[in-house]
């Protein structure tokens, strides 16, 4: 594993870190949500549910009315034979019926038996605001050296990308200064080579091209470089 | 066992012992694993503004489920619950917006607002660091999170996913591939952004 990419992870890792406050506003979240009492599930299931014990009713009603005698009466009142059968029928098949809320959670959920445990319903989530978590969130340290690294970088790039040659080379060489063997050492030599190229100053940017391609033959960046900065004119052999 | 409590990092050693059997306290179970935890969900692709949602689950399962605990891999029992909740999120994820599904977790995170300035990840480089990881498929990316960030060994991490030890390894070697590919084409990608 190169430099960069193990400082890549090192920082990462800090910058995925949750600060104290959001640790707290989580724990606090958690703690609400294992205080309020668990959800009645009958309102949960009553939808789906209610669908399937009307239709039991119906179909208890239809059975206990014989063909013949529901022939007679059923373009009369549909609605009646059903009202009566609702008292005998409806606890019981409400009761085994209403059970499909587990299914729906295992069927949801792969292997392991904490699956079902899973997804327990957290009526709360939309009550707290994760976003005013995130904003009082505190900035990862400045003595983080890749960010810090990355950062100059970056200023530099969008003040070329402004066409501000000058102010580029400014957070260039505060670079330099604090970092003079960072392992973002080649991407800051090849955007000198560019801050000079863009201001105009060739003998400089072929001066620095032409080191950067002796210190840096197989950059990615080389082609690229040589391209930009054909304007000024060719490297001096 | 003996692997197990010189892996654990501090983190887990107290609850750990080879003659503990007592589970531990919902509280310190949350103070020792709540940064592992949230770093790891946040690392396999789980957007910022999510990442509280899938926390708070995985701790309401610890909840019931701890006075049953023996107090042993504490950590390795975390990182299925955790495992099983975050797949439970994507797939809800990708129930909610069918056009992620069979994308990874990148369209996920980018969807809830994990990237640039969202979250965690509000420095350059945890932003790099997730835009990185999204190149890797989801066994791959979990893999090398843990192995490679979480330095858990890969015997661990490979009981906790229910894998072969062959077959993390595996993974973890593709994952590595893939991340040094990434790596060089974002430090070229970053070099020439602006021009």
């Amino acid at each position: 594993m190169t430099n960069l990419e193990q400082q890549l992870l090192d920082e990462g890792k800090r910058a995925l870190t949750p600060t104290p406050a959001q640790r707290d506003a989580l724990r606090a979240r958690i703690d609400r949500a294992i205080a309020a009492p668990p959800p009645a599930p009958p309102m949960a299931l009553s939808n789906v549910h209610l669908a399937g014990l009307l239709g039991l009713v119906l179909l208890g009603a239809w059975v206990a009315w014989p063909p013949e005698a529901s022939e007679r009466a059923a373009m009369a009142t549909p609605e009646a034979p059903a009202i009566e059968p609702i008292p005998v029928v409806a606890p019981e098949p409400e009761l085994t019926e209403v059970a499909p809320a587990e299914p729906e959670i295992t069927e949801v959920a792969p292997p392991a038996p904490e699956i079902t445990e899973v997804a327990p319903p957290a009526p709360e989530i939309t009550e707290v605001a994760p976003p005013e978590v995130r904003s009082t969130s505190a900035a990862p340290p400045p003595v983080d050296t890749l960010d810090a690294e990355l950062r100059l970088l970056g200023e530099a790039r969008r003040a070329l990308a402004r066409g501000q040659a000058r102010e580029a080379r400014e957070s260039l060489e505060a670079h330099e200064r604090s970092f003079p063997d960072g392992v973002l050492r080649e991407e800051r030599e090849a955007l000198f080579v560019r801050a000079f190229c863009d201001a105009g100053e060739q003998a400089e940017a072929r001066r620095r091209l032409a080191a950067f391609e002796r210190e840096h033959p197989s950059s990615v960046a080389l082609r690229a470089l040589r391209e930009t900065c054909e304007s000024v004119g060719p490297t001096p052999e | 066992m003996l692997a197990l409590t010189d892996v654990s990092s501090s983190e887990d050693s107290p609850e750990r012992g080879p003659g503990s059997a007592r589970p531990p306290s919902f509280d310190d179970v949350y103070r020792q694993h709540v940064d592992f935890l949230y770093r790891s969900a946040r690392a396999f692709g789980v957007g910022g503004s999510a990442v509280d949602d899938v926390l708070q689950d995985v701790f309401l399962v610890v909840h019931r489920r701890l006075p049953e605990h023996d107090g042993r891999s504490v950590r390795k029992w975390l990182l299925r619950i955790l495992f099983n909740v975050v797949r439970e999120h994507r797939r809800s994820f990708r129930k909610q917006m069918p056009a992620a599904s069979g994308e990874s977790a990148d369209v996920e995170a980018t969807a809830h607002g994990a990237d640039p300035e969202q979250g965690a990840a509000n420095s350059e480089a945890g932003r790099l660091l997730l835009e990185v990881l999204q190149t890797m498929d989801d066994d791959q990316r979990e893999v090398f999170v843990l192995a490679d960030i979480e330095q858990m060994p890969v015997t661990e991490i490979a009981d906790a996913m229910g894998t072969s030890v062959n077959t993390a390894y595996s993974r973890l070697r593709l994952a590595r591939r893939d991340y040094a590919a990434a790596v060089a084409r974002l430090r070229a990608r970053e070099e020439w952004r602006g021009r």
